[in-house]
């Protein structure tokens, strides 16, 4: 014997079950938008126009990685493999080297990256012991013409930092020389 | 052999075609530009022009362009299970009927050039039919085969799902299309487009002279009915569950590529356009104008031709102000920072130069002795005047279904069926009914 069941709905009055009050309420929300949107010149639109104006990275936002450098200028990358080890996408190839320093014993002869099979975890940030690699060069955009070209180099991955350590994508400050003026207002705007 | 006639079909053939034909890439423009605005979007802004150092852009109008381009030079797929002959026939029948039908609607005043230059009447329309509305009828209801063709032709089942959806919508609504339209046509008693037009040519009451005789106020309810059917004939939503996209892919057309696809998109915006057209004849007074009969109007040219001079020009000189407006704020910013700045100028400089010459043109019209003027001019004057405001209202009504489209979300199957032949058809029966009952009793008792 099977349960019997009531499901209570709401009940719609007399005009809504007519729909065409309420169809013409809806064409007066969407004209109120069109209208404003016209006098506004464009102001609470949420279009990004990409390549003029790109979206403001937020800090900690993982981007394409970059090698951190010591006062020497030289990489600190010690080549414990750990970062390869864990990656889940096998992207990460280290070669090291002794080049006969007592204090460092292995240092990278070779670190490739390859971009393409990254799955922009973190866990070779999170892994790193030496805070060698870093994911916060800002940079999310990778567009190369062959497949080669994403596959960084220990030289491309250092040459992403600076002497003074910070990542030299300044998209990650929020500051695009591209930027229109007046669109980070408008968020924040928004956000309020 | 009277050649006359054959020469003004031939005219206004030829003119409503190119008309028709530019209709399309505006509603494309209207349908993109304004479901962005709607949605707080910016809409299509790249497609550019480069004329010397400027960068023309024209708001994403150049968009259409570039699309019919696109779509010219893609590579024309006829999937090789599809049945060849109907799948080249479907969407040939779609366009052609869509034109077709344009052939019964009248854009002005037959009476005009009556008696000048020894013309008789000058037909504002590509085929005087007794039956025109008829003729419409007939004509759209061919659509419905171009739309089970393509979806059958393409031997897939998305295809097949959305022609029959849209095959079974347009016969559940082509009943009640018909029964609204019986209301007006018993009203004015004739079939023939131009006379259900000079029919709401005049006020319900002489004076005070405010009302006018047209559908929408003698017929609200099949108004309503009619302007329903239009929007599930043409498949727009809130009835475009035919080429649902969440379900269908793309509905009857899905098979189709390149220019067989445009053609498709070509007939779907002329189809919405004869059906804003036929709003207007039927329900909107067609080329009528509200307190001017024609008679009146061609009595004064002179103060017709002054009035469109200035109603021209007003809406030019808000836009001009609105480009001047825009180039302004972008200067000041710099917006793009390089000569796309000064589009917003040009446009500017163009548009408040047309409003200036419409407002000379206007002037020159209300200053010169208008006894003295050739005899064909009046008659033109008042014809551009009909055409324009005829030209507005179906502007409106087009602007409706875009409008429409991005407020009203699509229906299920069973509620358009529901709505179809339990709500609408006995409504469209009840106001034949009625409407006859209300004609017996005013002939019965006022005359």
């Amino acid at each position: 014997m099977s349960e019997e069941k009531n499901v209570s709905r709401n009940s719609i009055s007399f005009f809504v079950r007519v729909y065409f009050v309420e169809i013409v309420k809806g064409l007066l929300i969407t004209i109120r938008h069109l209208i404003r949107n016209i006098l506004a010149h464009e102001k609470g639109l949420q279009t990004i126009s990409y390549p003029e104006e790109q979206k403001v990275v937020p800090e900690g936002y993982r981007g394409t990685h970059r090698l951190t450098l010591r006062d020497d200028g030289t990489p600190r990358c010690t080549a414990c493999y750990l970062c390869s080890t864990v990656c889940p996408a096998n992207c990460i190839h280290i070669e090291a080297i002794d080049k006969g320093d007592d204090v460092i014993e292995k240092r990278p002869a070779k670190f490739e990256i390859d971009e393409l099979r990254c799955v922009f975890c973190g866990f070779c940030v999170e892994v790193c012991p030496c805070d060698a690699i870093r994911m916060d060069s800002g940079e999310t955009v990778m567009a190369e013409y062959t497949r080669r070209d994403l596959i960084l180099d220990i030289n491309d991955l250092t040459a992403k930092t600076s002497h003074d350590g910070v990542p030299l994508q300044t998209h990650a400050q929020g500051v695009n020389p591209k930027q229109r003026p007046g669109a980070g207002q408008a968020e924040t705007q928004e956000d309020a | 052999m009277q050649l006359y006639p054959y020469i003004n079909i031939i005219v206004i053939a030829a003119v409503v075609v190119v008309v028709l034909l530019n209709i399309v890439p505006m509603m494309v423009w209207f349908e993109r530009k304004g479901s962005a605005f709607i949605q707080d979007r910016l809409g299509p802004n790249r497609a550019v022009i480069a004329v010397g150092p400027l960068r023309l852009r024209l708001m994403g109008a150049l968009h259409n362009l570039a699309d019919a381009i696109k779509l010219a030079f893609k590579e024309d797929i006829v999937p090789a299970s599809a049945n060849r002959f109907y799948f080249f026939l479907a969407p040939f029948l779609g366009t052609v009927v869509a034109f077709t039908t344009f052939a019964v609607i009248p854009f002005a005043s037959p009476d005009l050039f009556r008696g000048v230059a020894g013309l008789e009447d000058l037909n504002f329309q590509v085929l005087k039919l007794d039956a025109g509305v008829l003729w419409i009828l007939a004509i759209a209801s061919f659509s419905t085969f171009s739309i089970m063709l393509a979806g059958w032709a393409g031997n897939s089942k998305f295809g097949l799902f959305g022609s029959l959806r849209a095959g079974a919508q347009m016969v559940s609504y082509e009943l009640t299309l018909g029964l609204s339209i019986v209301g007006i046509v018993m009203i004015a008693g004739s079939l023939e487009p131009q006379a259900l037009v000079k029919y709401q040519d005049t006020a319900i009451w002489p004076f005070p002279f405010i009302i006018p005789r047209w559908g929408i106020i003698l017929q609200p309810l099949s108004f309503v009915l009619f302007l329903t059917c239009i929007f599930a004939e043409t498949n727009r939503t809130p009835f475009d569950l035919a080429e649902g996209e969440s379900e269908l892919v793309a509905g009857y057309h899905v098979e189709y590529s390149s220019l067989r696809f445009a053609l498709f998109f070509l007939a779907e915006y002329v189809n919405m356009t004869v059906g804003a057209m036929l709003l207007v004849v039927l329900f909107l007074g067609g080329w009528s104008i509200p307190f001017f009969s024609t008679e009146s109007l061609l009595k004064h040219p002179d103060a017709v031709g002054l009035f469109m001079g200035v109603a021209g020009a007003i809406p030019a000189a808000v836009l001009a102000f609105a480009f001047f407006r825009l180039f302004h704020k972008r200067r000041s910013q710099p917006y793009w920072g390089d000569l796309r700045d000064h589009e917003a100028a040009v446009l500017g400089g163009i548009v408040s130069l047309k409003g200036f010459g419409l407002l000379v043109l206007g002037l020159v019209c209300w200053f010169s002795d208008s006894d003295r003027w050739p005899v064909w001019l009046g008659p033109t004057i008042v014809a551009l005047f009909q055409i324009g405001f005829f030209m507005i209202k179906v502007l409106f009504f087009l602007w409706l279904f875009v409008w429409v489209r991005w407020s009203v979300p699509r229906f299920r199957y069973d509620q358009v069926m529901t709505l179809g032949w339990k709500v609408m058809l006995p409504l469209a029966l009840a106001n034949v009914a009625l409407t006859g009952l209300w004609l017996f009793c005013y002939d019965a008792l006022f005359k």
